[in-house]
């Protein structure tokens, strides 16, 4: 569908396209009334964009976008009027002041799990609804006015034609943040995080912290909307700004679709179209007094009926429609897949990478891991086995800091990391996958990748917006890192796929490729093979193969001890959390103990009722 | 500051205190089973008083009692199979955001039905209200208190002693096994939404002699409730009922010594206080993840 | 007579078929052993057995009657009862509680004070820590509880999910025992192990697993003896 063109001019064209509706619009309505509109649709798509980020981008929810819009127009209306400053500096301040608000708030509480952060967001704007409200220096519940027509550079939007403008300009530059936003390196940070923390944190994203930026983002959009808000109607009070406006932001937000940064578009579209239908069609039927009452409640119902029939709102429907009736086929599979890997940076085979010492994690009254020692040096293979229970999976979360263990000392690189949690592990070359494999959905395989070279970036949310050579640069060179990578894994040929579409096999390579693009001096393998076929297992050994050649200190756990045996250096037996042998793949096979620990004891029938269990 | 203040400060706190514990109730029950916090807690316990003022016009009021907290329960366990039990294949936070659509439109079916207006029921027993060292306390917040309490010791004798609060119990420790032994998982969910209208719903009914009803004030009583339920550690039946007296108290004593203008600011300010600072309430459940 | 058939079974998470088309027969009164490595489909298998998930394709039917689609209660009222793999007790309720939910899904047709004396006959430790919170007790400790559980809803076929599994080897054979106890009280058991020296001593037949289809099966006694069993779990075998 997207011919290379298309694809190439994409962003021009959507720019383009954008201008011409935003010049044209205002131009061709002429009503007051209808310009009204536009102007309140304006106002609340942005306030759903900024939701947007924190529901779709962070995965939380807030019910304060409402008192955000508040701290915006009674900042710049106190700006304006009563201290007679600028109305982009009144806006300015507002906007910062909200943002550090909210991050008083979020940074706490963005720990906690469950939704917290609701309900706290609920008391917040509350609490300033009610303040306002008890002001009696800002007017109280009737609030002021004489608010001056926003101005910037000398041209004034004083008629309701050029706050139309004013309007869309500032929606377009939100949704172009958002879409920006969506596709940079925090972006995609936050995108994983939504789908599964874990995973997210071990490709270094600090997930409170990533939440947290979201979460002071909206504020912004929430505030700028509040100041734009201010200046139309050139007078503020409380009245506005209640929970309940809140909802509504939050029902645009889930009707248009959270994922996607045209969701509130479509949201606000119909939020107003909901309005102007209540007001007309309510009156009739349930009388003149019932009008707000049937309002929220088609809006309360709308929530629950577009949440229960299509969860990822218009937008997302839309979208899977469109997956429906043009499915993509998966690409035949190149002629010679695994293209050589390029030259790593020079590693000195068997330099001690990661070196532990007594590890021991306890989970309530059960040690899971006891006192194990272990090295891992460059351009090594350490099989990490035992029967199923034994404690290996524990063991790969200790060391990439997702468990942090009871005793015991874990040194990468000579550094001290028993304490670093996992994002921290990451950001110091450690990378693992996961048994299950984890894909996110909405991400193709190219953009899965890119979230693993999170740790080799560093341009943050504010600088991917604007496309400054060096962020340019930056995300060239990530795109590089995550193309190699799946290139010396063989899977180029499926970058535009879904992830979510690929087979098993193909989502376990992925794994790795996401593990290595962030060029990693450590990878832990969590069971690479459960689950693949034969073909797709000599893939798997093929390519460890090659990665162990090229330096990289690899530990694998696996069950598919064909694999292992042939394929480790060293192997680790362990059993009930302990190291039971520690040896080459012949001498741990040969071994008694390994071999009843696999198989079980061939105990004595004659034992028969003898034994009494006491410990 | 006198006795006669604080003692009136204690007989209000702990009156409307019992309201908000019962209201956070109906929170635990739901968020231990389902994980979901329903933010529809407050409307829902409103659902039932509203009903047993339409039932008082027909029917002996101790017959209109417990018919309107059959309505809130029914009506929770309908919500529960209408909007939550249709998402349980999606996330949690999904599910919580339809609870509040269903919040919104509980409240506002209730008001086209009744109006803005202030409803209120008959006093349980009637009589002047109660003098005790010059504070004042009417007769039914006995009611109040005293239902409160009922209702704490029935569900702990529920969840604890008979098969069936064992069942819903076991859904919260471990669905999976829960599954394995033969307990209908979903079928404990709506048992449990069940119990929290009821609940919620019966505290509702007792003080709507006693200060009257509006159909807006769901919202504040699922706040309220809300702050109770933080400090029991979403988790506790006990601790809830202690956590919300602590908030009624706060409030009463607010409302004395600052003005009712600021009783409100009171509750929420502790919300907000305990979501920052003290998140797992009076308990000593983890609710952090990993920093 | 046979209790159980399965036949043609496919089970799939989400996109990933991870049994591809299962046989299997258990007769009345048996041990019927299913051993394979990990991710052979072993615990998927009897996880589907046992009704906490549903198959796509195939039947399965318990004395004659089709059961493919029936609840885990359903299940459980008509005598077949899972241990789950890794004992999954409720960890915060007591032992006695954990017990008696055993009985939930026919709690009016049987008498709980009676089946719980037979469990505490056949572990007297639970007996001595009947009022303890189940998530206390060592992993053996929670493994007899499990079991316990299972049997107090009377089931004449258990299903056992890796019960050795973590256990040190004192409870290894003491659990094994019990099972052998259980089948001559007229019990039919069908047994998912890895450790499969242990199983196949203790079943009468044997199904080998292999990423999720039957590789062979057989008397226990002759599988104890193929060279394929070594193979499958130690790899290096003839492949």
């Amino acid at each position: 569908m997207n011919t290379p063109l298309v694809a190439k001019y994409r962003t021009a064209i959507g720019v383009a396209v954008a201008v011409l509706v935003v010049a044209l619009v205002p131009l061709a309505v002429d009503d007051t009334y209808t310009q009204g509109l536009i102007v309140n649709f304006g106002i609340d798509a942005l306030l759903a964009l900024g939701l947007v980020l924190v529901v779709g981008y962070a995965g939380q929810f807030s019910l304060a976008q409402a008192a955000f819009a508040a701290i915006g127009a009674y900042g710049s209306a106190i700006g304006t009027v009563r201290l007679g400053w600028h109305p982009l500096l009144s806006m300015a301040v507002a906007a910062v002041v909200a943002g550090l608000l909210v991050y008083a708030i979020g940074r706490p509480i963005l720990r906690l799990r469950g939704h917290f952060l609701a309900m706290a967001t609920l008391a917040f704007g509350e609490i300033l609804y009610l303040l306002l409200t008890n002001s009696e220096d800002l007017g109280g519940s009737s609030g002021f006015g004489g608010i001056p027509p926003f101005s910037v550079l000398g041209i004034s939007f004083d008629d309701q034609r050029s706050q139309v403008y004013l309007v869309l300009v500032v929606l377009a530059l939100g949704l172009w943040f958002a879409i920006r936003m969506k596709a940079s390196r925090e972006g995609r940070a936050l995108r994983a995080l939504r789908i599964n923390e874990t995973v997210a944190s071990a490709h270094g994203v600090d997930a409170a912290r990533a939440k947290t930026k979201a979460f002071v983002l909206s504020a912004v959009f929430g505030s700028v909307a509040g100041s734009l808000y201010a200046h139309t109607m050139m007078y503020v009070n409380p009245a506005p700004f209640g929970v309940m406006h809140s909802v509504e932001i939050l029902v645009v937000a889930v009707i248009g679709g959270v994922l996607s940064p045209w969701g509130p578009l479509v949201g606000a579209a119909v939020l107003t179209l909901i309005r102007e239908t209540s007001t007309s069609v309510i009156p009739g039927v349930l009388g003149e007094g019932a009008v707000g009452a049937g309002e929220e409640f088609t809006v309360g119902l709308l929530l629950v009926v577009v949440l229960v029939l299509m969860p990822q709102g218009v937008v997302g429907a839309l979208g899977s429609l469109r997956a429906r009736l043009f499915p993509a086929k998966a690409p035949a599979a190149p002629p010679e897949p695994a293209v050589p890997a390029p030259a790593p940076a020079p590693k000195e085979p068997g330099r001690v990478r990661l070196e532990v010492t007594g590890l021991t994690k306890r989970f309530g009254g059960v040690t899971a891991v006891s006192d194990v020692d272990l090295t891992l040096r460059d351009a090594e293979i350490l099989g990490v086995i035992g029967p199923n229970g034994a404690g290996k999976s524990t063991l790969i979360n200790l060391l990439s800091g997702v468990l942090s263990p009871t005793e015991g000392k874990i040194e990468l690189d000579g550094e001290d990391v028993t304490e670093a949690p996992a994002h921290k592990v990451a950001a110091k070359g450690l990378a693992r996958t996961f048994q299950t494999p984890v894909v996110f959905g909405g991400m193709t395989v190219l953009e899965t990748v890119l979230v693993g070279t999170y740790t080799i970036g560093r341009a943050g949310i504010a600088r991917s917006v604007v496309p400054t050579p060096g962020v340019l640069r930056e995300e060239r060179a990530l795109r590089e890192a995550a193309e190699a990578a799946l290139a010396r894994c063989g899977l180029t040929h499926l970058a535009d796929m879904e992830a979510d579409k690929l087979s098993l096999g193909h989502q376990k390579i992925l794994e790795i490729a996401r593990g290595l693009a962030g060029s990693p001096s450590v990878l832990l393998l969590d069971e690479p093979a459960a689950g693949l076929n034969r073909a797709e297992k000599q893939r798997m050994t093929a390519l460890l193969r090659e990665l162990r050649a090229e330096g990289i200190a690899l530990l694998l756990v696996e069950h598919d001890m064909e694999m292992v045996m042939e394929l480790v250096d060293r192997a680790h037996v362990i059993e009930f959390g302990r190291t039971l042998r520690v040896g080459t793949p012949d001498e741990v096979r040969e071994d008694p103990e390994v071999i009843r620990a696999y198989l079980g004891v061939d105990e004595d029938e004659d034992e028969e009722g003898s034994i009494r269990v006491d410990h | 500051m006198n006795t006669q203040d604080i003692l009136q400060v204690i007989l209000t706190g702990v009156t409307n205190g019992s309201i908000y514990g019962a209201i956070g109730i109906g929170f635990v029950v739901i968020h231990r089973i389902t994980g979901v916090i329903n933010f529809g807690m407050g409307d829902l316990a409103l659902v039932g008083a509203f009903a047993a003022v339409v039932f008082a016009q027909v029917v002996p009021l101790w017959l209109a009692v417990p018919l309107g907290i059959l309505v809130a329960a029914a009506s929770s366990m309908l919500v529960y199979m209408l909007a939550i039990r249709p998402l349980r294949k999606q996330a949690l936070l999904v599910q919580v955001i339809a609870t509040l659509g269903v919040a919104i439109a509980v409240r506002s079916l209730l008001q086209i039905i009744f109006g803005s207006g202030a409803y209120q029921l008959q006093p349980f027993t009637a009589g002047p209200a109660i003098q005790i060292g010059g504070a004042t306390i009417a007769r039914q917040a006995f009611w109040v208190v005293a239902m409160t309490v009922v209702l704490v010791i029935l569900l702990t004798v529920f969840f604890e002693k008979t098969m069936l609060g064992r069942a819903v119990t076991a859904c919260a420790v471990n669905p999976f096994a829960a599954g394995v032994v033969g307990i209908n998982v979903a079928l404990m969910s709506a048992l449990s939404f069940g119990l929290a209208g009821a609940a919620a719903g019966t505290v509702a009914i007792a003080q709507t002699p006693l200060s009257v009803i509006t159909v807006l004030g769901g919202l504040t009583l699922s706040l309220k409730g809300f702050v109770a339920a933080v400090l029991g550690g979403l988790d506790r039946i006990g601790l809830t009922v202690v956590g919300g007296v602590i908030l009624g108290l706060i409030e009463a004593a607010t409302t004395i010594f600052a003005g009712s203008l600021y009783t409100t600011l009171a509750g929420l300010t502790l919300l907000l206080a305990l979501l920052i600072f003290r998140p797992a309430g009076l308990t000593r459940l983890r609710v952090s993840t990993r920093v | 007579m046979s209790i159980i058939e399965v036949s043609g079974l496919r089970f799939s998470y989400g996109p990933v078929e991870v049994l591809h088309g299962i046989d299997l027969r258990v007769d009345e009164g048996e041990i019927v052993a299913v051993i394979g490595p990990n991710g052979a489909g072993k615990t998927t298998l009897l996880n589907v057995l046992g009704g906490a998930y549903r198959a796509r394709t195939g039947t399965i039917t318990l004395r004659g009657e089709n059961v493919t689609r029936a609840s885990q209660d359903a299940l459980v009222r008509r005598g077949l009862s899972l241990v789950p793999e890794g004992r999954q007790v409720f960890s915060s309720m007591t032992v006695d509680d954990n017990l008696l939910l055993g009985t939930y899904a026919r709690r009016r047709e049987l008498d709980a004070d009676s089946l719980r004396k037979t469990v505490f006959e056949l572990f007297p430790r639970l007996e001595e820590r009947r009022d303890q919170l189940a998530g206390t007790l060592s992993g053996g400790e929670q493994q007899m509880v499990a079991i316990g559980r299972a049997l107090m809803s009377d089931p004449s076929v258990l299903l056992l999910d890796e019960p050795s599994l973590g256990l040190a080897p004192q409870f290894v054979s003491l659990i094994m025992r019990t099972i052998r106890r259980l089948r001559d009280d007229g019990k039919t058991v069908v047994l998912v192990e890895q450790n499969a020296k242990a199983a196949l001593r203790l079943a009468d037949r044997a199904y080998l697993l292999e990423l999720g289809s039957v590789r062979t099966s057989g008397p226990a006694r002759e599988l104890a003896d193929d060279p394929r069993v070594v193979a499958v779990y130690l790899g290096g075998g003839d492949e």
